[in-house]
């Protein structure tokens, strides 16, 4: 099954910055094929954005230091974020880095976390973040499909 | 200046003639490696083009004795070729190639001789010894591998004119701008001049001979053209003499050396073996690649670009890495990978997402650095703050300007208006 308006509104809500409305919306994502579905929705946005700021031009030493940059956001970003895992798992988008060794949980901290910091930097308008979602959404339906 | 220095050193009244520059470059050929540098010497460049002009007209019939210094041994010899050398002659080229024996102490230090001459002597090296296998008796002989023994061939002026031209063109102390590669070859020098130190110098250990003044024999042209103070040929002057290459191997001997190319681990230059720090790779006419000091350089051929070495202060350092994610790569699979490695099968990634929504929260509000933060330095208002207290005083101005405006008119429409109560008062009472 496809994603769905809903999933796409959590998400939106949350990267928005609007924290009342996200969490409204993902309580009641309450099915475990909805939370899949936006788990995955979630990873497709990560992918998405990792693949706009990197692809193509990015490098290692870029990578190093833009999870170096996330990880100085906070101190409990700092403390949460396991550099070597952040970084693989931005390189699993972009090459062939194998990612299966990490627990599922590490990975949903670090999809939703470096999601925040990539969409943060990349400064979305309204539109730009819609049209952003939409992109996410393709890939989370090519996902879901298979 | 050393005992090998050159007449027109040590006598400044004494002209300096071509072969004085001669021995000059053969007192350099085998100083490589001694501590005492030397200063590069001006020169001009009709001193040169005489030089190679010297080079060009020498006398073809002229034994080649003292090429390099290589002749000093005679089991290299080959008898009944034209141009060898007699063991008479093999004195003085042994006595010029001691002068720069290698790790002497009292050895000459190396003289900045052109590098036209230094081609020119190389070339002539490995141009005019035909028959004959230029080996090295000291550690040198590795070069030689690369030489091929040349046939003599009928003089061809006109064939040597451009392969002169060139080098003559290629003098780097001459040019204004831009260095050409082969300026590079005589600048940094030591790969030829080394080699043909090595080659002829040295081997025996013998000190370094006494500086020998040469002249230019004009009167017997057909005879050595190039003498020693005592009249004796001058076996390095032999070899700076005339330059006759006949045939194409010869002239491509002048012109590209590619024989006297030294291998690409070009290294300091202090080994007996290669002594050279700077060697060619023959490529294109226009990519050239030059190695010094293990450098690699691509001539162009344009004065304009100079030399850039990589490696010098001021190189801005290349991106660490490769792009991640090349052309080669659809997004497609991409995306394919980062599914099936990270999300798929993941049945409790969700819970992941859901407990730390909230840190996700922090990565804006603690955006990272958009742009250089610039120091102020303290103790002294920014023009920024004078700016903005000229603001705020004429903000305050306007404000107090308008409020007396306004307060002028209250006053007016007061007045008026307790006039007009006084008038109609009047009225009334009327």
């Amino acid at each position: 099954m496809p994603v769905t308006d809903d999933e796409i509104a959590v998400l939106r809500a949350y990267l928005s910055e609007n924290q009342a409305l996200q969490q409204e919306l993902q309580a009641r994502l309450v099915s475990p094929a909805a939370r899949s579905r936006y788990a995955t929705f979630v990873a497709a946005a990560f992918f998405e954005a990792v693949d706009r700021r990197f692809a193509g031009r990015g490098t290692v030493a870029d990578v190093i230091a833009f999870v170096a940059d996330a990880r100085a956001r906070s101190d409990r970003a700092a403390e949460s974020i396991d550099p070597q895992a952040a970084e693989r798992l931005i390189r699993a988008g972009l090459t062939d880095e194998d990612v299966s060794d990490l627990d599922t949980e590490t990975k949903g901290r670090l999809f939703i976390v470096l999601l925040a910091a990539l969409v943060s930097d990349e400064h979305f308008s309204g539109d730009e973040l819609d049209a952003f979602l939409a992109e996410a959404r393709k890939t989370a339906d090519g996902w879901l499909s298979k | 200046m050393s005992a090998d220095q050159p007449s027109s050193a040590k006598n400044p009244d004494a002209p300096v003639t071509a072969t004085d520059r001669g021995a000059d470059t053969c007192a350099a050929a085998g100083a490589r490696g001694h501590d005492a540098a030397p200063a590069r010497q001006p020169a001009t460049a009709l001193l040169r083009h005489d030089h190679a002009a010297a080079v060009l007209t020498g006398t073809p019939g002229r034994p080649r004795d003292a090429s390099s210094g290589s002749a000093s041994i005679p089991g290299h010899q080959q008898p009944g070729k034209p141009g060898l050398t007699s063991p008479e002659q093999h004195g003085p080229a042994k006595d010029a190639g001691t002068a720069g024996a290698k790790g002497q102490p009292d050895a000459p230090p190396r003289q900045p001789a052109t590098g036209l001459l230094r081609h020119d002597h190389s070339a002539a090296v490995l141009s005019r010894t035909p028959g004959r296998q230029r080996e090295a008796p000291s550690g040198s002989t590795s070069t030689s591998d690369n030489q091929q023994p040349v046939a003599a061939g009928p003089a061809s002026p006109e064939h040597l004119g451009p392969a002169q031209a060139a080098s003559v063109t290629t003098e780097g102390d001459l040019r204004p701008v831009g260095v050409e590669p082969q300026t590079v070859v005589a600048e940094n020098g030591a790969h030829y001049q080394g080699r043909i130190g090595q080659s002829g110098s040295g081997a025996d250990g013998r000190p370094p001979t006494e500086p020998r003044t040469r002249h230019q024999d004009t009167d017997n042209p057909g005879s050595d053209a190039v003498r020693t103070a005592d009249g004796q040929p001058d076996p390095i002057g032999t070899d700076l003499g005339p330059t006759e290459p006949g045939s194409a191997s010869e002239r491509h001997a002048v012109t590209g050396r590619s024989g006297d190319v030294a291998p690409d681990s070009a290294g300091s230059g202090d080994n007996g073996d290669s002594g050279h720090d700077l060697s060619t790779k023959q490529g294109s006419e226009k990519g050239r690649k030059v190695y010094v000091d293990g450098h690699e350089i691509e001539v162009t051929g344009d004065a304009a670009d100079g030399i850039w070495i990589k490696g010098l202060p001021g190189e801005v350092p290349d991106k660490i890495g490769d792009v991640l994610a090349g052309p080669e790569k659809t997004k497609g699979s991409r995306g394919d990978n980062l599914f099936h490695k990270a999300v798929e099968g993941a049945e409790d990634l969700y819970d992941g997402l859901e407990k730390n929504t909230s840190l996700g929260y922090d990565m804006f509000q603690h955006p990272g650095p958009t742009h250089a933060e610039v120091g102020v330095p303290g103790g002294h208002p920014t023009r920024d703050a004078q700016q903005h207290y000229a603001a705020d005083m004429g903000g305050m101005a306007t404000g107090i300007l308008t409020v007396g405006i306004l307060g002028v008119a209250a006053g007016h429409r007061l007045q008026d208006w307790i006039a007009q109560r006084a008038r109609r008062a009047h009225d009334a009472s009327n």
